[in-house]
């Protein structure tokens, strides 16, 4: 009895020391192929700073060049913006004032007027028509306009009437 | 009896073998077998980026530097308050000449301290922390066509200026011009601190294709003095 006890004692033995060995070695095996993968990442990923300066030197000539240029852009898309304001003529309709602030790529407008009308119905056509004008530029990329308001307001139906206006917008620089 | 007892310890031994050894040493197999393959996909794609992006050359580094000396001549560096005052006269002489020039007429050229012109600088430069702006506001009456001219011709002086505001009012004798502009500068007096955001050099974001490829392939379309037409309205502000 005993020694079929110690004959599958030794048997059981044998076979765990066996799938220790086969485990220890797909262990050491993994951990060699992990360990190699790890240095192949380190040496990529060190010569990607290199890529990194690189990149940021390009940004840079981009950057640069776009500062430099910007300004003189600016200058003509705002001036030549006014100048096709003015090309439209306008009867009964003059602006009060232009304010333009510029941003990157674009700028922003508010043009303050008034139109001379004897009512609102007469006053709304001009007011679109001289906002149509506006959205017919190439480069607008958003316009809005307010509802004319009474300036002057004389009770006889007969005289006319200085109705108030705002268009506001953002042009793209050319 | 005894046979039951032996099997019972066989049992035993190799379910403890199984959960203190064998399992763990699986689960451990797993992990470096799942972390290999992410490195080997981390791997793949950092090469395939690679494989795209190319190496500064020669005519990049052309490019780059002349950028860079054209963006010396056009800002001034400013080691002192007295270089500050000279850049003022600077700033201001060139565009009197100008109006002169133009003869637009009395022109009233007066520096700007409000704090939130100041902060506002629109524009900025990679790696530029100590960037700052003289601003300058201008007032002058002139017609349209003038105002407009000068106006576009202000940005072609030596410095770089940038417009910041414009507002047009009619007056008296012509349309009253108020102007708010921004002229450039290192400081080099104090410590300015203005980091960019992360990620991002100047107004470009560092992770665009662009960048992957050489410059003089994307090279940018330079801004041109241009004359404005010369048509213009008589009637928008009467």
């Amino acid at each position: 009895m005993l020694k079929t006890f110690l004959k599958t004692f030794l048997f059981t033995s044998l076979a765990l020391i066996a799938v220790v060995i086969i485990l220890e070695g797909s262990k050491s095996t993994h951990s060699n192929a992990l360990k190699r993968q790890k240095v192949e990442h380190t040496v990529i990923t060190e010569k990607i700073s290199t890529q990194k300066k690189v990149r940021k030197e390009r940004a840079g000539f981009f950057s640069r060049t776009f500062f430099i240029d910007y300004p003189i852009r600016l200058s003509y898309s705002i001036s030549n913006f006014i100048r096709k304001l003015s090309l439209k003529p306008t009867p009964s309709l003059k602006l009060t004032e232009i304010n333009i602030s510029p941003d990157i790529e674009k700028f922003s407008f508010l043009i303050e007027g008034s139109i001379r009308s004897f009512n609102i119905k007469g006053a709304l056509p001009k007011l679109l028509n001289f906002y149509s004008y506006i959205d017919s530029f190439e480069n607008i990329l958003y316009l809005s306009h307010s509802e004319p308001e009474v300036v002057k307001n004389n009770n006889s139906e007969r005289m006319q009437k200085d109705f108030r206006f705002t268009i506001s917008g953002e042009v793209e620089t050319e | 009896m005894k046979k039951l007892s032996y099997f019972l310890y066989f049992i035993i031994i190799i379910s403890l073998f199984l959960i203190l050894y064998v399992f763990p040493s699986m689960k451990t197999i797993n992990k470096f077998k799942r972390e290999t393959k992410d490195y080997k996909l981390k791997i793949e794609d950092i090469k395939k980026k690679r494989s795209l992006f190319t190496e500064l050359d020669k005519r990049e580094f052309f490019h780059i530097s002349r950028i860079k000396k054209e963006i010396r001549k056009k800002v001034p560096v400013i080691r002192d308050s007295n270089s500050l005052i000279q850049l003022k006269k600077e700033t201001s002489t060139p565009m009197k000449k100008l109006a002169g020039k133009m003869k637009i007429g009395e022109i009233r050229i007066t520096p700007v301290n409000d704090k939130k012109v100041k902060r506002n600088t629109i524009l900025t430069l990679p790696g530029a922390e100590d960037l700052r702006t003289l601003n300058c506001s201008l007032f002058f009456l002139s017609s349209l066509k003038k105002g407009l001219t000068f106006i576009n011709k202000l940005s072609w002086l030596e410095k770089n200026i940038l417009i910041y505001q414009i507002k047009i009012t009619p007056g008296n004798n012509g349309l009253l011009f108020s102007i708010i502009t921004k002229c450039f500068y290192f400081d080099n007096t104090r410590k300015w601190k203005v980091k960019n955001r992360e990620g991002r050099e100047g107004l470009i974001d560092l992770n665009s294709p662009i960048l992957e490829k050489k410059i003089y392939y994307n090279l940018p379309e330079r801004a041109v003095k241009e004359n404005l037409p010369k048509i213009y309205g008589k009637r928008l502000f009467r």
